[in-house]
């Protein structure tokens, strides 16, 4: 009897341990969590409008904000996305791999509200900042402490009258790699 | 040596099947400690931050959900009206205005986590559209029949949800409006069943 007493005693303790294990893991091993959809969804250095993918981050996210992601991969290069445009408001955050968000802003919170964003690792901030290359110069620099990861950017619409200004708005979206001699 | 098997067994039973279990049960039902409420509304803070409770991540994680940066905004969400019973698609409501300092919201109304892998949602009202009401402070009546002033129809036959998306708003920091508000959500009445 005091066999299975102790099993029992052994389970539960075993069972807490499975029960954090599961909950700091699901972000990284859930096909359902957003990084993950993006990861088979959306190419390196792509910028893609989420409605225009079938999958589940297009059906939980819709309306009323428009959302477009960029993926990157900092071994590639600094990674630069820049937009123009005239739309009420947007934000953007930048998501790591696990889904957790290194920074976050909106259009009040970069000069001129026109997103000009750069995002490095600690090793490229460092070679940065010896020598500013000429195509961050005006690039907002974020320091991320993921390798890898994607950016996500709403434009709120207000109603549909505003559909063709935030078209406009993504399609002037840009993600790319920038090189710079190290 | 078969006289630790079976409670090897029991143990080893005991501690999958209950840790799964319980991680499931506690994703779907449970949205972290950092949660704040306001006017039968609740909202977790730091959304998807580097300090982000890991039940909030676990729970983001499984239902595909985009989160909120810090800076970016809230969302909020509400399941119970105010007599606090269960918002339902066979009972008419009464959703009234709302005060914060946010530069753009949108109400929506989203079909219940139990009732769909994927859920089916409706934007009821935005700060966009609530401009071009007459009636102001507004007012939005919520039935799955017709009604007459400014009107729309639940997501769902059955439980649905309610989802405030605050954009650029101080409410969950030091600063800002002293007596922010956020909708009631008033029952008006229900339908047989």
């Amino acid at each position: 009897m005091a066999r299975y007493f102790f099993a029992v005693i052994v389970g539960v303790i075993g069972a807490i341990v499975v029960h954090f294990g599961a909950i700091y893991l699901l972000p990284t091993l859930s096909a359902n969590a957003a990084a993950a959809i993006v990861g088979v969804s959306v190419a390196d250095g792509e910028f893609v409008e989420i409605g225009a993918l079938d999958n589940r981050i297009a059906r939980e996210n819709a309306d009323p904000f428009r959302v477009g992601i960029c993926k990157f991969d900092l071994s590639s290069g600094v990674f630069r996305m820049r937009s123009d445009g005239d739309v009420p408001l947007w934000t953007i955050a930048v998501h790591g791999q696990s889904g957790t968000i290194s920074f976050s802003a909106t259009d009040r919170n970069v000069p001129g509200g026109q997103l000009n964003l750069a995002i490095v690792n600690q090793k490229q901030l460092r070679e940065i900042r010896q020598s500013l290359p000429q195509d961050l110069e005006n690039a907002v620099i974020v320091d991320t402490r993921f390798d890898a990861g994607f950016i996500s950017m709403r434009a709120f619409e207000p109603d549909a009258s505003y559909a063709e200004k935030i078209r406009e708005f993504f399609a002037n979206t840009s993600c790319e790699y920038v090189t710079y001699e190290g | 040596m078969f006289r630790f098997l079976l409670p090897a067994i029991i143990a080893i039973g005991i501690a999958f099947g209950l840790g799964a279990w319980s991680a499931d049960q506690v994703t779907n039902d449970f949205r972290g400690f950092s949660t704040i409420k306001l006017d039968g509304w609740t909202a977790q803070l730091q959304n998807g931050g580097g300090d982000t409770d890991p039940y909030l991540r676990a729970s983001i994680a499984r239902s595909g959900e985009l989160a909120l940066g810090d800076a970016e905004g809230l969302r909020f969400t509400r399941l119970l009206d105010d007599d606090e019973d269960r918002l339902h698609g066979a009972c008419d409501y009464q959703i009234t205005d709302l005060d914060t300092d946010a530069r753009a919201w949108a109400l929506s109304a989203i079909a219940s986590r139990s009732d769909a892998d994927v859920r089916s949602r409706k934007t009821i009202v935005t700060s966009g559209t609530a401009i071009a009401f007459d009636n102001a402070p507004w007012m939005v009546l919520l039935s799955s029949s017709l009604k007459p002033g400014v009107w729309a129809s639940p997501p769902a036959e059955n439980e649905f949800d309610l989802e405030l998306i605050l954009i650029d708003t101080s409410i969950g920091t030091s600063l800002g409006i002293s007596t922010p508000s956020l909708p009631s959500v008033t029952k008006l009445g229900c339908r047989d069943g």
